[in-house]
């Protein structure tokens, strides 16, 4: 019987692995909105788009009288020199990638320049980023925080060359 | 190779990785736990939470507990291969890490990589493995961990092929230039000595044709898994991704295991 079962499971796991790589399947769809535990892997590393931008997290403080502070910026990535054995910032990193990928994924109507989707707003990346900046330290006269996700691109000039590509609204502190 | 060799070779090496993993998060938990807030994050399980039925989910990932399951993972992880040979003590420990994985991802969600996806097909797979009566099963259970291997290395090979960026070999010098997947020095190597569609094609060649080696028996395999372990290492050394060399270098007894029996041109020659 054990037999069966697990013969069963692998067919099914490695046909469902199989769909989840052609990102339209639409049988794959309602399946992978079940997968709450990422039991179905894609392998489609740094294809077809490589990624080649570092996104940065940057936020401003403004005080009582309406004038603003300079952009800060949150550091996040860590480096440690023996990161090829022992990188532990490499989760933080990679799940603030995952959290600003989707936030600023354009859908078809900001494509075409029309407002941004105010359900982002609400969305989980939105929420996970705004608590996270709003929960760093300000000083006492600040009363709200906005923050923007600003793009570079890697190489020698890439940091001469930021693109803010999300701007929040002011946030009051409570 | 046999299969019970295979599957307790596999085992040591993945559980190396899950250790690594399980103390990384241990140290960065602060961090992580601060910006990934449970309470915000559990709405993202949307049927677990409109039906309430996240009040274990809540007491589980209390930062004291959540770091316990962590040193217990890490714990079972270090233990399973010395138990190898105890059926229902390497069960517990094969049940212990995977529960642990998954429940990792259940709380986070953002965050995880190929890596992970690895760990989960190769404990899911030792669990069965274990579970298993006939030694066919358990047979299946390592060629399941093989099949998994090639598809990952395909699909990951062809998604690089049909990109232009890909074909056009600027790919890997735009990634090693990012301050997220890239360093400096490595960068200035690469575009110094031109090297970018030399690594770019070297890497499609890899990943699309390197699996059809399996299919040509052993010798062939091991040409194929000494490359790929060349490629992970330089993988970890330039762009930090570490836990890649031990969840893909803990599948190759397995894809040796499996080439043994898909030796197709041996198959031919028998008939032929």
């Amino acid at each position: 019987m054990i037999d069966i079962l697990a013969r069963i499971f692998f067919l099914i796991w490695f046909v469902l692995t199989v769909l989840n790589q052609f990102h339209r399947g639409r049988i794959i769809h309602p399946v992978k909105r079940l997968d709450v535990v990422g039991i179905i892997p894609i392998w489609t590393f740094f294809a077809p788009n490589p990624g080649r931008n570092d996104y940065h997290l940057l936020f401003r403080d403004m005080t009582i009288d309406e004038s603003t502070s300079v952009w800060r910026t949150i550091e996040i990535r860590g480096r440690r020199p023996f990161r090829c054995v022992w990188h532990p910032s490499r989760r933080i990193h990679k799940a603030v990638n995952d959290v600003l990928s989707q936030l600023t994924h354009t859908n078809s109507n900001e494509a075409q320049g029309r407002t941004l989707d105010k359900g982002r707003l609400i969305g989980v990346p939105y929420i996970i980023l705004a608590n996270f900046i709003l929960n760093q330290p300000h000083d006492f006269r600040s009363i709200a925080r906005q923050f923007t996700i600003a793009r570079t691109a890697g190489g020698t000039d890439g940091l001469t060359n930021p693109t803010a590509i999300f701007l929040s609204a002011f946030h009051r502190f409570e | 190779m046999p299969v019970e060799i295979a599957a307790r070779m596999v085992v040591s090496v993945a559980s190396i990785g899950i250790m690594i993993n399980a103390l990384e998060f241990i140290v960065s938990r602060t961090q992580i736990t601060e910006f990934f807030d449970w309470a915000i994050l559990r709405t993202k399980h949307v049927w677990w939470y409109r039906n309430d039925k996240l009040t274990l989910f809540d007491w589980l990932f209390k930062p004291s507990i959540f770091t316990t399951l962590l040193v217990l993972q890490a714990c079972a992880a270090l233990t399973a291969p010395v138990v190898f040979r105890h059926r229902l003590l390497l069960l517990s420990c094969c049940s212990l890490v995977l529960g642990i994985h998954l429940l990792t991802h259940f709380r986070f969600i953002y965050g995880f990589d190929g890596a992970d996806q690895m760990q989960t097909v190769i404990w899911a797979s030792l669990l069965i493995y274990n579970l298993a009566d006939s030694a066919r099963l358990r047979s299946g259970a390592i060629a399941f961990i093989c099949a998994q291997f090639v598809l990952c290395y395909f699909t990951s090979g062809m998604a690089k092929l049909i990109s232009p960026v890909w074909r056009g070999g600027r790919a890997v010098g735009l990634i090693i230039a990012t301050e997220s997947y890239g360093s400096q020095s490595a960068f200035q190597a690469v575009q110094r000595l031109r090297l970018s569609p030399f690594l770019s094609w070297s890497t499609i060649v890899l990943e699309v044709g390197g699996p059809f080696l399996v299919f040509l028996g052993p010798k062939p395999t091991v040409v194929f898994l000494v490359c790929s372990l060349a490629f992970h290492v330089g993988i970890a050394v330039v762009m930090g991704l570490n836990t890649f060399v031990w969840a893909f270098v803990a599948t190759f007894p397995a894809v040796y295991c499996v080439s043994q029996w898909m030796h197709v041109t041996k198959w031919l020659s028998t008939r032929l």
